[in-house]
């Protein structure tokens, strides 16, 4: 299985979205970071058809994803960012619902409303109208809906917001079993829980692929150039600041504890640590925003 | 399919604001139609005045004692009896704008059960469109011996040879027009026909029946727009196929139920007071100039078709506005101004392109009185106001179902 997304670009009349964009996605988890209006959103809407690229193309198995139609749509699940739900209707009928609409059986479709609401914890609110539902709730129905159809591309967008950080674990622990033999795509700003499942990172920026590969790859990149230092003069801090990439500022009582991206040793006592994922993150874009 | 036209027919069914419209709209036609039954009035041969219910019992009595036959001596008879009637000076008065006019116990006695009657009759005799007798009280029986079926077919084709601000019949369409009218049967029956021209006199206030769905229709594609629900439909397997189809058949499931609720309501609230009298009477007795050859049944059978058409035009129409536009409010905007603009146009003729457009918006659509001659000529074909009416929002329907279901298809979510 092979989803191949060859310079794919999305343009609004000024604005480039998503630039050239090109991938051979292979069965795993992946994750896409990229700071707000990097054109993840854009992307993933294009991948499921819902939006018309400028230019380029997406195959699924060497065929036009366009040309496929029904057939492509039937391996997809997708779970979008901001999206609506019909108020009366309760968390059951929106499943089923959704089945219909993904060609699944009456029969199939119960068996596998009531196996995803468990998974989802949403099993005693089945018969609630969503109306009475929290964001967070919500969301696991958004989940819920996107894995009905068990499809071969799970896209994702925004899958973790909303969700407490014991929901959290169970969404990823969800994706992990899930994910075999499965094309997954991600995308979050909540870097930890790509860290913790993705088997490949995709870095966007400005519509742009910046960067791919795994977490470990990617890691390498910044081995030695994540320094922390305790440093004691306020005027320090901010000239510090000022010159380097700062990923966090901690302070306690006298001292300001702070995490450095650079290639050189940016401070007389700093000492190098070893990078994670929100460094490469926060060294990427923050370093953009400046 | 099934499954999915379920589900979508329960979209409609739950949205409170959907059933808050519905029974509004139910209460609002039943009164409207309650109404004529309501504020019926009948004078008894003593002067005593009746309402409502009563009216209508007093109506019908009086209605026998003059039905029939109306044969060509039966109509001089009648315009005999009432010329002598005004030729006595102890039967009239002067009233105060100076005008003759019968006394109030010739009304009660004579007049009061014939006056629908001889103002019809009239029309036949009247120069322009009479709404009293006036022309019947100068006519001169003697010079006028002719046939009163011959006088009605001469005054139809007075009519078709008419200019209206400078446009006239063409000659085919004359000749339709008159072999139409020649199919009339003649004489014609007169019995008590009261419930089916009550009805008449409301009956496109069912346009507020048309409204009222097309309020509730207006989210069935814009809605998913707007909530963000069309990301998730459109990305499953029959989200943007049979989803589509299960839409519209959905909706038009819901039109149909709603607008026969609502046509029961209608013509039940005046039929259960006037009764359902008259059906296999003529039509020519609420305008005996109507070229048509239609019992008030076939009549009110008709009208129910092309409101149903009316109805299915509307709603294709409202289901396409719905699939383009973000906002069902932006639809109803469009919608209620497609359909209530007519109020405010006059038509002025049955000719004339702007007229002939007018009668073919909904409001006037909605109902037909089967008196005008109006016609639309295709070549050598020609199509009369009801048939084209049923043509035109069928088409309307078939082309706004058909665009409706490209265009969600092929939406871009944003």
């Amino acid at each position: 299985m092979e989803l191949a997304i060859d310079r794919l670009t999305k343009q609004y009349k000024n604005k480039i979205a998503v630039d050239r964009f090109s991938i051979n996605l292979k069965p795993g988890v992946y994750g896409l970071l990229g700071a707000n209006g990097a054109g993840k959103t854009t992307l993933m809407r294009m991948i499921c058809d819902i939006q018309k690229p400028t230019s380029g193309q997406i195959k699924y198995n060497g065929k036009d994803i366009k040309q496929l139609g029904e057939n492509y749509r039937t391996v997809l699940g997708y779970l979008p960012q901001d999206f609506g739900y019909y108020p009366d209707f309760t968390a059951y009928d929106f499943l089923m619902y959704i089945a219909a609409l993904k060609g699944i059986s009456k029969e199939k479709a119960e068996i596998r409303a009531n196996e995803l609401l468990q998974i989802v914890n949403l099993d005693n609110e089945r018969k609630q109208k969503i109306k009475t539902f929290s964001g967070g709730m919500k969301q696991r129905l958004g989940i819920a809906q996107a894995m009905l159809n068990n499809p071969k591309i799970l896209i994702l967008d925004e899958p973790t917001a909303g969700l407490d950080p014991k929901e959290r674990v169970k969404f990823r622990n969800l994706i992990s079993s899930f994910s075999q033999d499965k094309i997954v795509i991600l995308s979050t700003h909540i870097v930890s829980d790509i860290e913790f499942i993705a088997d490949r990172i995709i870095v966007m920026k400005k519509g742009n692929k910046i960067l791919e590969g795994t977490p470990e790859e990617l890691l390498k990149n910044l081995n030695g150039k994540v320094w922390k230092c305790n440093v004691y003069d306020k005027k320090e801090v901010a000239e510090l600041n000022s010159i380097y990439c700062i990923i966090n500022i901690h302070q306690e009582n006298d001292c300001t504890e702070l995490r450095i991206v650079s290639d050189k040793k940016p401070y007389l006592h700093a000492v190098n640590v070893e990078p994670n994922l929100e460094d490469l993150y926060l060294a990427y874009f923050q370093d953009s925003e400046k | 399919m099934g499954t999915l036209v379920r589900f979508e027919l329960k979209k409609l069914l739950s949205k409170k604001m959907n059933i808050i419209v519905i029974i509004v709209c139910l209460i609002l036609i039943t009164l409207l139609f309650s109404m004529v039954t309501q504020e019926f009035y009948a004078t008894d041969k003593n002067g005593k005045s009746y309402k409502g219910k009563e009216a209508i019992s007093v109506r019908k009595e009086q209605i026998k004692e003059i039905s029939g036959i109306l044969t060509n001596e039966r109509i001089m008879e009648e315009i005999k009896k009432l010329q002598d009637l005004r030729n006595d000076k102890n039967n009239i008065i002067t009233n105060s704008d100076g005008e003759i006019d019968f006394k109030r116990e010739i009304y009660n006695e004579y007049l009061n059960n014939r006056l629908n009657l001889l103002v019809n009759i009239n029309r036949v005799y009247a120069s322009y469109d009479s709404i009293y007798i006036n022309e019947l009280l100068k006519l001169d029986l003697e010079k006028n011996s002719k046939d009163f079926y011959e006088t009605r077919e001469q005054k139809i084709e007075e009519k078709l040879n008419q200019n209206y601000d400078g446009k006239t019949y063409t000659s085919q369409e004359k000749e339709y027009w008159k072999e139409k009218s020649n199919n009339t049967k003649t004489p014609f029956e007169y019995e008590f026909y009261y419930g089916y021209s009550n009805l008449y006199n409301v009956y496109e206030m069912l346009i507020i029946g048309v409204i009222a769905i097309c309020i509730c229709l207006a989210s069935v594609f814009a809605g998913e727009y707007q909530n963000g629900t069309d990301k998730i439909l459109l990305t499953t397997k029959y989200g943007k196929s049979k989803d589509v189809i299960a839409k519209i058949i959905a909706s038009y499931i819901f039109a149909t139920l709603v607008f026969t609720i609502y046509l029961i309501f209608a013509i039940g609230s005046v039929f259960l007071m006037f009764g359902t009298d008259g059906g296999n009477l003529p039509i020519q007795l609420s305008n005996i100039l109507s070229p048509y050859a239609l019992t008030f049944f076939q009549s009110l059978l008709y009208n129910i078709a092309i409101s149903y058409t009316v109805l299915f035009g509307m709603v294709g129409l409202t289901l396409f506005l719905s699939s383009k536009l973000k906002n069902p409010m932006t639809v109803l905007v469009i919608d209620i101004a497609i359909i209530m603009l007519p109020v405010f146009l006059t038509i002025k003729s049955a000719l004339g392109i702007f007229n002939k457009i007018l009668f073919l918006m909904p409001y006037n659509a909605i109902y037909s009185n089967f008196a005008q001659m109006v016609s639309y000529k295709f070549g050598n074909i020609i199509i009369d106001l009801p048939m084209m009416t049923i043509i035109t929002y069928i088409f309307i329907m078939v082309i706004a179902l058909i665009c409706a279901k490209k265009t969600y298809s092929k939406h871009q979510v944003e």
